[in-house]
Order: C-alpha cells, then sequence, then structure tokens
C-alpha cells in the first residue's frame, strides 16, 4: 500500500513538473534541420576514397622502380649510423639487383600455409562465402602482369566504382519531426 | 585504516607541494557517470547514446571509469557518487527526472549539462536556478530565420572563439531538398552575478553581431551551449570542448605538442622508389614515421589485371619487403592496415582491390559483413600478423581499412593489438539497423586530439587528427575529386595547437609521388613536414607515446 501511494505521489510529482515548465519554442527552421552526430561530411568522406590509380593496372610488383625508374635521391647523412634517432640498427638492405620483369605464373607459390580467416574471395570456387566459408588465398597461382609497366597502359578495363549507398552510417537519413530538433 | 590513509594523503601533498611528485601524478582516476536523453518509441532513441560513447571516448583520454545510462534510469542520490557527472541534452524537451533536477540543484560534485533541457530546472521555481547560479537561461536559439534557396545561410551562433582561434561550426544547406545539414540551436544563457558564474567560452552570431555563453560555468555547475559531437572536424568546436575537459575534471595534464606522420596504404604494389625517398627525407630530418602494411593484396576481380583475379601474398611481394626493410632500417614503425584491405568477390565499394575497398564492413550495404563475428575478425587479424612477422615485420599497432570497422572487430582488434592507430566509427549496436523508424542505430565517426587510453570498444587509440594531403583526379578516379592541400594540413595543426596536450597526426600516401601522376607529392610532403615543424611540434614515433 505504501509503495502505491509514493508511487502515486511520484507520478503526480512528474505530471507536476511537465505542467509548470513549458519548453521554449522550437527554432526558426528547426524541422529541416538535419543531424548527424560525429563527423560532418566532407570528414567522413575523406575516409571513402580510394586507394590506387589507374597507373597500377598490370604493375609488377616484382619490379624494383629505384632500379628500372627515377633513383632514390638520398641525402648524405641517410646513413643509418649517424641518425641521433633511437633506431634498431639498420637491417642489410636487399642487394639491389635488376630484377627482370617476370610474369606472377613464375613466380612460386607461397609457403605460407593456408590459414583460417584467409579472404574468401581467393578462390573461385562459387558459394563459398555465402556457406561462411574460407579460403587460402596462397593456394591459388597467381596470374601473369604487364611487365610493360613503363608505357602507358592502354585504356584498361577499370570497372566503374560501384554505388555508394547514401544511407551510409556517417550519414544517417534523419528527418527531425516538427519540434523534436535533436 | 583512516588514520593510515590521512598520513599518506600528508606524505602524498608534502611531496607534491616539495616537487617530488608532480601535481598530475596526484588525479585519481576519475570516476564520472554520463546521462543522455532515450526518449523510448521515437526516432532519435538512440542519438543521445552515440553522444554518450563519444563523451565515454574523451573521457577515456584521462583513464575514467564510465558509466552510461538513460537520464529517465537515473537513481536519486547518484550523482553524489562520482567525481563528474554529464548530462547530454540531445533531445528537445525530454523532461529530466526530478530526481536528477533536484539533485542537479544541489549536488556538490562536477555537473556539466549540455544543450537542451536546461529549462526544466531553469525555470522551475523550486529550484531558485537563477539566484543560486548567477546565471540565467532565455530559451533556445537556432537559424536566425529559416534558410531558403535565395538566402540559403542566414546565420546562427556559428562561432566559437577560443584560444584566439574562431572555430566556426559546420553548415550546408540543401535547397533542393529543404534541409539544414548542421546543428544550429543553442542554449541562450547571461551571467547574473559574476561573482557565482562566468562565461569561459563565448561564441557569436555574425550575422546579427550578438555574443552569448558558449561554455559558462558556476562554481561546480558547467553549461554547454550546444552538442559539441555533432559535425564534427579537426576545427571545429569539439576541439574546444577536448581540451576544456582538463579543466572540468580538474586533471591539468602538462601543454606538450607531438606529431605523428604515417605513411599509408602500403601494399604490393608500392613504388620502391617513392618509399626509399619519403624514407631518405623522413630519416634525414631525424624524424621517426610510421609505415601502415597491408599484408595480403588481392584484386578479386582482376580490376587492375586485366579481369583475371590475382593475389600478392606477402611472401611473393618482393617490393613491399624492400620498401619496408628500408623504412624500418630509418625510423619507421609498421601498422598492420588491415589484412587484405578489401572484401570478397565484391566492389566494397570501388574495386575489390586492397587498398581501395572495405575489409570489415560492407560499405555498400552499409552493414557488418556477413561473416562478421569475432572468430572471423580473429582469423584475419591473426593471419595478417603472422605474414608480417614470418617476414621480419612487428607492428606496433593496428588501423582499420577505411577507419571503418564493425563493433565485433574494433573489440576483436582491442584484444589484439595493444595500440589502434586511427580515426574510429562508433555503432549504438553491434549489428545496427539504421533504419528503423523507432529506435533506430547511428554510427558516428570521431577524431581523437590526443591519445585515448580506453575507448568504448576497449582499444588505446592514437589520434590521426589532421587528414591527408589529396588531389583532385576525379577526371582518372572519381573517388579521387577534391584537394586537400599541405596548407589544410597545417592550419589543422594550429587549431590542433588549442588542445593543452593535442597531438599533429597525419599520414601521407606514398603513390602520390609516382610520376604518372604529375602531381607535387614529395614536394607538398616536404612542405607539411616543415610546416608542422615550424609551429613548434616535435616528432615522435607511435610505439613512443604515453
Amino acid at each position: 500500500m505504501k509503495a502505491v501511494y509514493a508511487l502515486a505521489l511520484a507520478t503526480l510529482g512528474w505530471g507536476a513538473a511537465h505542467a509548470v515548465v513549458l519548453p521554449p519554442p522550437p527554432t526558426p527552421g528547426s524541422a529541416m534541420v538535419k543531424i548527424q552526430g560525429g563527423l560532418s561530411k566532407p570528414e567522413s568522406d575523406r575516409a571513402l576514397r580510394a586507394h590506387h590509380h589507374k597507373f597500377h593496372h598490370g604493375k609488377d610488383y616484382t619490379r624494383d622502380d629505384t632500379i628500372f625508374g627515377e633513383p632514390s635521391s638520398a641525402p648524405a647523412n641517410a646513413d643509418p649510423g649517424v641518425s641521433p634517432i633511437v633506431l634498431a640498427p639498420a637491417r642489410p638492405t636487399v642487394a639491389v639487383q635488376a630484377a627482370p620483369c617476370i610474369p606472377v605464373a613464375a613466380v612460386p607459390p607461397s609457403t605460407t600455409a593456408p590459414r583460417a580467416g584467409d579472404i574468401a574471395a581467393a578462390t573461385a570456387r562459387s558459394g563459398d562465402r555465402a556457406a561462411g566459408k574460407t579460403a587460402a588465398p596462397a593456394q591459388q597461382q597467381p596470374t601473369a602482369v604487364n611487365c610493360d609497366i613503363g608505357k602507358p597502359l592502354a585504356s584498361p578495363a577499370r570497372p566503374a566504382p560501384a554505388p555508394v549507398n547514401k544511407a551510409s552510417t556517417q550519414k544517417p537519413a534523419t528527418t527531425v519531426a516538427p519540434g523534436k530538433n535533436s | 585504516m583512516n588514520n593510515f590513509l590521512r598520513k599518506l594523503s600528508f606524505i602524498a601533498a608534502f611531496l607534491c607541494a616539495v616537487g617530488i611528485v608532480p601535481a598530475q601524478a596526484q588525479v585519481a582516476v576519475p570516476k564520472t557517470l554520463v546521462l543522455y536523453d532515450a526518449p523510448p518509441g521515437t526516432e532519435f532513441e538512440k542519438l543521445g547514446m552515440s553522444y554518450a560513447i563519444m563523451l565515454r571516448n574523451l573521457l577515456g583520454h584521462f583513464s575514467a571509469d564510465v558509466q552510461m545510462m538513460p537520464v529517465q534510469q537515473y537513481v536519486a542520490g547518484a550523482v553524489n557518487n562520482y567525481d563528474a557527472t554529464f548530462y547530454l541534452g540531445a533531445y528537445y524537451d525530454n523532461a529530466p527526472p526530478a530526481a536528477f533536477l533536484a539533485d542537479a540543484a544541489t549536488t556538490q560534485k562536477t555537473l556539466v549539462w549540455f544543450k537542451y533541457n536546461l529549462w526544466h530546472a531553469a525555470w522551475d521555481a523550486q529550484y531558485n536556478f537563477t539566484a543560486n547560479r548567477g546565471f540565467a537561461f532565455s530559451g533556445l536559439r537556432g537559424m536566425n530565420t529559416a534558410p531558403t534557396a535565395s538566402n540559403p545561410n542566414p546565420g546562427f551562433f556559428d562561432t566559437v572563439t577560443y584560444k584566439a582561434k574562431s572555430f566556426v561550426k559546420y553548415y550546408t544547406f540543401d535547397a533542393a531538398k529543404m534541409a539544414i545539414n548542421a546543428d544550429p540551436d543553442v542554449g541562450m544563457t547571461s551571467i547574473t552575478d559574476p561573482a557565482k558564474a562566468a562565461t569561459v567560452v563565448p561564441m557569436s552570431n555574425p550575422k546579427t553581431g550578438e555574443t552569448a555563453p558558449y561554455i559558462l560555468r558556476s562554481k561546480n555547475f558547467w553549461y554547454v551551449a550546444d552538442m559539441p559531437f555533432s559535425y564534427i572536424g579537426p576545427r571545429d568546436r569539439y576541439l574546444v570542448f577536448t581540451d576544456m575537459l582538463h579543466d572540468i575534471l580538474n586533471i591539468p595534464h602538462a601543454p606538450s605538442k607531438q606529431a605523428l606522420v604515417r605513411l599509408e596504404d602500403v601494399g604490393a604494389m608500392v613504388s620502391v622508389s617513392a618509399m626509399k625517398k619519403l624514407s631518405d627525407y623522413l630519416y634525414s630530418k631525424r624524424i621517426p614515421y610510421s609505415v601502415a602494411v597491408i599484408p595480403y593484396y588481392v584484386d578479386s576481380l582482376g580490376a587492375y589485371n586485366g579481369g583475371t583475379p590475382q593475389m600478392v601474398p606477402m611472401s611473393q611481394a618482393s617490393n613491399l619487403k624492400k620498401a619496408l626493410n628500408y623504412a624500418t632500417a630509418r625510423g619507421g614503425e609498421i601498422v598492420m592496415h588491415g589484412y587484405t584491405h578489401q572484401y570478397g568477390k565484391m566492389k566494397n565499394p570501388h574495386t575489390g582491390v586492397s587498398g581501395d575497398d572495405y575489409e570489415f564492413w560492407n560499405i555498400v550495404a552499409n552493414t557488418p559483413v556477413a561473416e562478421d563475428s569475432t572468430e572471423w575478425v580473429q582469423g584475419r587479424l591473426t593471419a595478417g600478423l603472422n605474414d608480417l612477422k614470418q617476414n621480419g615485420f612487428n607492428p606496433v599497432a593496428w588501423e582499420a581499412p577505411h577507419y571503418h570497422a564493425s563493433a565485433l572487430s574494433a573489440r576483436a582488434a582491442a584484444a589484439t593489438f595493444p595500440t589502434t592507430y586511427q580515426r574510429v566509427v562508433y555503432f549504438t549496436a553491434d549489428k545496427p539497423n539504421f533504419n528503423r523508424p523507432t529506435g533506430k542505430d547511428f554510427g558516428v565517426g570521431q577524431i581523437f586530439p590526443y591519445v585515448i587510453q580506453k575507448d568504448y570498444y576497449g582499444q588505446r587509440v592514437l589520434p590521426e587528427s589532421l587528414g591527408n594531403i589529396e588531389y583532385d583526379m576525379g577526371e582518372r578516379d572519381p573517388s579521387s575529386n577534391y584537394n586537400y592541400t599541405w596548407q589544410d594540413i597545417v592550419t589543422n595543426a594550429e587549431y590542433g595547437m588549442t588542445v593543452r596536450d593535442g597531438i599533429a597526426s597525419f599520414f601521407f600516401h606514398p603513390f602520390w609521388l609516382e610520376p604518372e601522376l604529375g602531381v607535387p607529392g614529395f614536394e607538398d610532403f616536404k612542405k607539411l613536414v616543415d610546416g608542422i615543424t615550424r609551429l613548434g611540434y616535435t616528432w615522435v614515433a607511435p610505439s613512443k607515446l604515453k
């Protein structure tokens, strides 16, 4: 009984608080406001950008462009031994050799054992991803690459980017109800 | 026991007074309560929670103990159990419970009130608010008038002035949709008794010439006129609040100016020449740096390989290993940047190629990926770590591709790596639904100006606070369609100096040095490094940041 009485008092008190304090009026245009928590659109879009350019078409990832292209202009004091920065001793750099441009197919397959968690996309077995299975990319023989990196590539068939879902988390499609300018 | 504690306190105070122990070391871990609006049955039920998560993360800079709860669940007397309580008034006229209003009127503990609903305390005679607090609340202000196509920005209180800098709030108007993309509403207050209250940070309305308090303080009570977690950016008033938190919590971290630079998206297709140039330059300047490495290159659709899928494990990525060996011998630290930095056999959203696409989020459907689970993520993280370690590289941190990963992924990263190094997107649910008519979820991206010791997902987060150089290559690449200059980033760093222990942190893509692109990438990189150095920042390695 006491609990019911207390609840009734609390309810009355709650109602009274609402009754005596009226909110300030909503601001002009508040119904038009779209709230976006977190990053503004320019900042959230910054992360969406792709990180390749068309010159990566057919790139030979074994061809050191320091050798074939523009040389590195190492400063005179680039000797690791003279740096005041506290660094681990420089590892021996891989000997600079004019590695021939070889098709990727000639590269021996990875010795890395297949692992759980390797990407599903790596092998071309249809239905793998849908089935929740994973596959080991290392098992697939790499394909040949275009070694002719020095020349401009002729109109690569780069797929157009897929449309991005505009209702992203960065910008929820929020329509603010009149008077509820949250 | 009490006697012992008193003696201990006395000894500590003595040591501090004689300078043996820095004053900062005396501040205990603050215990904080974050209350937020969560009006049930509304579209924006979870919006307040998203703000609470962001605030919770910032409190992680102070290693605070944080409890979050909807304000409606407040229990009488609770404020007195915490060093500081924050109430996020995110929803117009969501009346706080009477128990909270009563406690807010009497507590001597720190209480911070944001934006809406202060009228329930200030306009209720029983609290004698104005006389007690020394300031009056007069109402809300938003847009000066509703915008139209012919008058798209009528103005509002959009400028916050702090440490001689103007922080202008984000605003755009979409005339076609008649939509205001901004958060213009502010609570209007005025000081009535300067002995009791003071404006700490002012704001202004440039179109009308008016000024008003943005942050004001009355003893233990703080009022922030808006919600500093919406539409944030590197020059936004959000930074002001991140700095003010030191004063609010009375944890005055020593001023410092540290800087970080990271070479980004370095995978099998990296240009050795570009990496050597950048490594040599940074090394010549005695600047430690990091390299964000994608261990496994995948082009699942053959987008860059004539339609034939291509995979390059690290064991075969000779240029990558050569570039990393060169960098690590010259001050470069390794950050693991995804496993493949793409997802499956789909364009997510660009090409299905490493470096282009999202890995731990389906950005096309805007959902977690189908396989999203702790085990699946853990498998990929472990695979990437193994690849790096088997080739002689030990990453010091994790960075999610495109800074965007599911909640489960973020937690798995926290369990695998001691440090995460990025901006972060936070979700109000592990499997969020952004389209529910009521109680829909939110995902909010957050920049940090300083180290967060523990965020909402359990990650220790190093900041990336400034952005990166971009060139408009829109004719070749529709996704690369804007310029962001080295001057822009230096300006961001200038704003970052308003945060007393702010870290200037940016990243750079080495591919901008590739001559085919025809952009002054290397020259701009050097100007940027020089510009930040001239501001007085000291460059540090990620592993050395505390």
